[in-house]
């Protein structure tokens, strides 16, 4: 009863890319993910653009499609392995027990279809439900989104929504049937503070009133501050840091999480410059370079010369395996509670904030 | 290469004033929006608005998308002429000037855009990107181009060999700081960012606006910050304005607007930022 709802175990995720001279190579995209997440809580999935995080929403839901494969790893949800499951059973999960919102509702929305049709549809799939039955409860989930006078609403087409309306349907879709875990992937980059303000209230109220599981993807750590239980910060296709949001964003032990808080100019003297961070991220190296050393290395201030031969172990392998083993629920409670980190020089803080690296 | 240039317009004037300038789209044909039902496009994207920049100032303007922002950007940039009201640099009316005055008074503006793929010519390599205009309105010779280019290109963080790379050779943050260098080849006085930093991601965006900050120290920029994140403006502008439905409802000293917000909607704004609990 202690197993998390989802456990995604050593995920390593590829995309082919053709190359006319060099012959196809392989690039790592997702390098031994490893997080686990409980039911009802809310995690909240971290990183810049091209780092993996939509590509780990999407594996979680097998949305993956060539060039893009999953060679190693169990992504676990409620027990059963996901990978190894047909696209029958998947198609039955999906909209049901596990709902994902993408940052462009359309993705959802099927322009040519009045909403309610969508909303019944979406209902109907899974259970067998009287259409008026399901209209009701369609209008209920829109009423619960904040949508004014959902009935109008519902013989509506999405062209006659706002883009804040029109997530918000999306939104109420992958609601409908109260999933035990929603996928929402940046649902809210494209729209205004208010509007998201809302939408984020909206959605954490919900899932905590249904029990629902979320996974928040996302660029902005202060919305996620402000959402998510637990954080994930992803870097160049691995998770770097994770734990509790407040811990992770109060005192990160990553430098690069570190880098990514100091980056914003909230909270800086106005005209003065923001500590940056040097370079970019870097693209995904073939899979037979992967590996050597940290990949934030080269942008790291605190970067040795062992950081650029090894790389450090993921967060999760500090818990032996042993650990697991024996006592598996102490486990699951200790790991909920922790804040881990990918690093090899993790950063220290005294008593009065300053922050040092550990030089082993 | 600094903006000194025109130094010797009226220094008293403001160096661009917008009075009570209004503008509305798609109502000068005879199709009425409201009878097709689309009434909610039928106000003006730009009302009654004024505005002063003066030398060397930095102004923000937030809002929300379709607040008209980008169309007052464009109505400063005298990309669009407004249905009524005044724009004047330096005092002047542009389009009463001469034809050589009016081509520097164009220049002196420059804009800044948010897609910075949508704004570079796909086929042009960096040294015509940058390069053309000043060589076509004669501020230097084409044997002196490429010099030109690889002093601007290392001046916003660029390598002088990237002179020969096409845009989609650039990462996002090198298109921004590309887009950069070439609204400084013309030695602009005002550079209006519409959106310029939002495409990036936050650790790249703190580079651009430590260049930013840079370049405006150096050559004494102005600047008209358009952007829907208030953090960014903050850290930016000298002063705000803040746009709603094609109106101005508050402006004044940065710190004192997002201190004390007089408009509810300004403090609704501020409201809705996620903030980070820092140490």
């Amino acid at each position: 009863m202690n197993a998390p709802l989802l456990q995604v175990e050593q995920l390593d995720c590829v995309v082919r890319q053709a190359g006319v001279l060099t012959g196809d190579a392989d690039l790592a995209v997702l390098q031994q993910l490893d997080f686990s997440l409980q039911r009802g809580r809310i995690l909240g999935l971290v990183g810049e653009s091209g780092c993996g995080k939509s590509m780990t929403g999407n594996a979680i839901l097998g949305l993956l499609e060539p060039p893009a494969r999953i060679v190693r790893g169990r992504i676990l949800f409620d027990g059963v392995d996901l990978l190894q499951q047909d696209e029958a059973a998947l198609r039955g999960l999906r909209g049901d027990r596990i709902a994902m919102v993408f940052q462009d509702p359309m993705m959802t929305l099927n322009p040519v279809l009045r909403i309610d049709t969508q909303m019944i549809e979406a209902i109907q799939a899974h259970h067998p439900l009287p259409r008026k039955q399901a209209l009701a409860r369609a209008a209920t989930a829109l009423a619960q989104l904040g949508l004014h006078d959902p009935q109008q609403r519902l013989r509506e087409y999405p062209h006659q929504l706002s883009g804040g309306m029109r997530q918000r349907v999306a939104i109420a879709i992958a609601l409908l049937n109260q999933p035990a875990l929603l996928i929402a992937d940046e649902p809210t980059t494209a729209l205004d503070v208010t509007t998201q303000r809302q939408i984020v209230q909206q959605v954490q109220a919900l899932c905590r009133e249904q029990g629902s599981a979320l996974i928040w993807i996302s660029h902005d750590l202060a919305l996620v501050s402000s959402l998510a239980d637990e954080i994930c910060v992803m870097y160049a296709g691995r998770i770097v840091e994770r734990g509790p949001v407040q811990a992770v964003l109060q005192q990160p032990r990553h430098p690069y999480t570190r880098g990514l808080i100091d980056a914003a100019p909230a909270g800086h003297v106005p005209g003065q410059p923001l500590p940056q961070i040097p370079g970019n991220v870097p693209l995904p190296p073939p899979l037979s370079q992967a590996g050597r050393g940290c990949a934030f290395a080269p942008r790291c201030g605190y970067a040795s010369a062992r950081c650029g031969e090894t790389e450090p172990a993921p967060p999760e392998q500090a818990v032996s395996a042993t650990h697991r083993a024996t006592h598996p629920a102490t486990h699951h409670a200790t790991h909920r509670a922790t804040q881990r980190v990918r690093c090899h020089h993790p950063l220290v803080y005294s008593a009065d904030g300053a922050t040092e690296a550990i030089t082993p | 290469m600094t903006a000194a240039a025109n130094q010797n317009h009226s220094i008293s004037a403001p160096l661009l004033q917008l009075q009570e300038v209004s503008l509305r789209y798609g109502d000068k044909s005879k199709i009425s929006f409201k009878s097709i039902g689309y009434d909610k496009y039928s106000g003006p994207a730009v009302d009654q608005v004024s505005l002063q920049l003066a030398a060397g100032e930095t102004l923000g303007l937030v809002g929300e998308s379709g607040c008209g922002k980008s169309t007052l950007g464009r109505i400063a940039a005298g990309l669009l002429l407004p249905d009524s009201g005044q724009r004047l640099w330096c005092g002047e009316d542009v389009r009463q000037l001469d034809a050589a005055a009016q081509r520097r008074a164009r220049l002196d503006v420059q804009l800044i855009f948010q897609n910075s793929h949508a704004a570079l010519n796909p086929r042009l390599r960096s040294e015509q990107l940058i390069g053309e205009a000043p060589v076509v309105h004669g501020l230097i010779r084409a044997s002196e181009r490429r010099d030109w280019v690889i002093q601007l290109l290392q001046r916003v963080g660029l390598d002088a060999s990237h002179i020969d790379r096409y845009p989609h050779q650039f990462s996002g943050g090198q298109r921004a700081r590309l887009g950069i260098a070439r609204a400084l080849a013309v030695q602009p006085r005002l550079l209006i960012c519409d959106e310029a930093v939002a495409a990036l991601d936050v650790s790249v965006q703190a580079q651009v606006i430590n260049l930013l900050l840079s370049l405006r120290a150096e050559f004494g920029l102005s600047m008209l910050f358009i952007s829907h994140d208030l953090d960014v403006v903050r850290h930016l502008s000298d002063r705000v304005l803040v746009m709603h439905a094609g109106q101005i409802v508050e402006s004044g000293a940065t710190e004192s607007v997002y201190h004390q917000p007089q408009h509810a909607y300004t403090r609704s704004l501020l409201e809705s930022i996620p903030r980070l609990a820092r140490i």
